[in-house]
């Protein structure tokens, strides 16, 4: 790849991670959520993978990392469901940021979204979705560029 | 008044995604801190004419994109910084 295309890709691939970031955040106000911010997430990753090429990428994955997030991302959805499937009978029942009326209102100021719509844990199964996107999408790039790479080394042997 | 929830979950998965950041790995191109000065530049421009996001945030930058970008460099400082 050029130099050009070399010297902006890591800008914009951080702008673009971080644009991802706050579409997650804003999931349950706006359009997007966890999904779209993923993908948007991985789409700077793969910016950064094709321009560099992978193994000179400055954002590469290793495996334990994708391993770890890919699980805390499907671990947390499915607690999340089961905490509203306990607290109010139905799985991912909306139990919103006071479960069983335990947590101070301190901490519940931080937790609990103060939008009108009264969001209670969609913004959390948005994080948790954005995570196991962002990580999903990204691996499974990683590996085509890593099947292609092998493909290459073959031919030319 | 700022809600503190984006705020603290833009750092979190900024930390999360900057640690993996190596720019020790780029061949022929070196990016030094004036590289970043330059992104940081860019990218409050950005969050400033993204407005107050999330919206019931009254604060004329987005905070969340601000917080997640404070994220990723700080965990590019802490996490990457010898690679």
């Amino acid at each position: 790849m050029s130099q050009i295309l070399k010297l902006i890709a890591l800008p914009i691939s951080i702008i673009l991670i971080c644009l991802g970031i706050m579409t997650i955040l804003g999931g349950h106000i706006t359009p997007g959520g966890g999904f779209q911010g993923g993908a948007m997430i991985a789409a700077g990753v793969i910016l950064s993978i094709l321009v560099y090429g992978l193994g000179n990428s400055p954002i590469e994955f290793s495996h334990t990392y994708i391993e770890v997030f890919e699980s805390i991302g499907a671990l947390g959805y499915i607690v999340l469901g089961l905490v509203g499937l306990f607290a109010g009978g139905f799985f991912l029942y909306n139990v919103g940021a006071d479960i069983f009326n335990i947590i101070p209102a301190s901490i519940q100021t931080v937790f609990h979204y103060p939008d009108t719509t009264n969001a209670g844990i969609i913004p959390y199964l948005n994080i948790f979705v954005g995570l196991k996107v962002f990580v999903g999408l990204s691996a499974i790039v990683i590996a085509f560029a890593g099947f292609k790479k092998l493909v290459e080394e073959d031919a030319e042997q | 008044m700022i809600a503190i929830g984006p705020i603290i979950f833009g750092l979190i998965l900024g930390l999360i995604i900057g640690s993996q950041i190596k720019t020790g790995n780029i061949s022929d191109t070196s990016f030094k801190t004036s590289s970043y000065v330059v992104i940081i530049i860019a990218a409050l421009i950005m969050a400033w004419q993204l407005g107050e996001f999330p919206f019931y945030d009254y604060f004329p930058l987005s905070s969340a994109f601000a917080s997640a970008l404070i994220g990723v460099l700080l965990s590019k400082l802490i996490f990457a910084r010898s690679s």
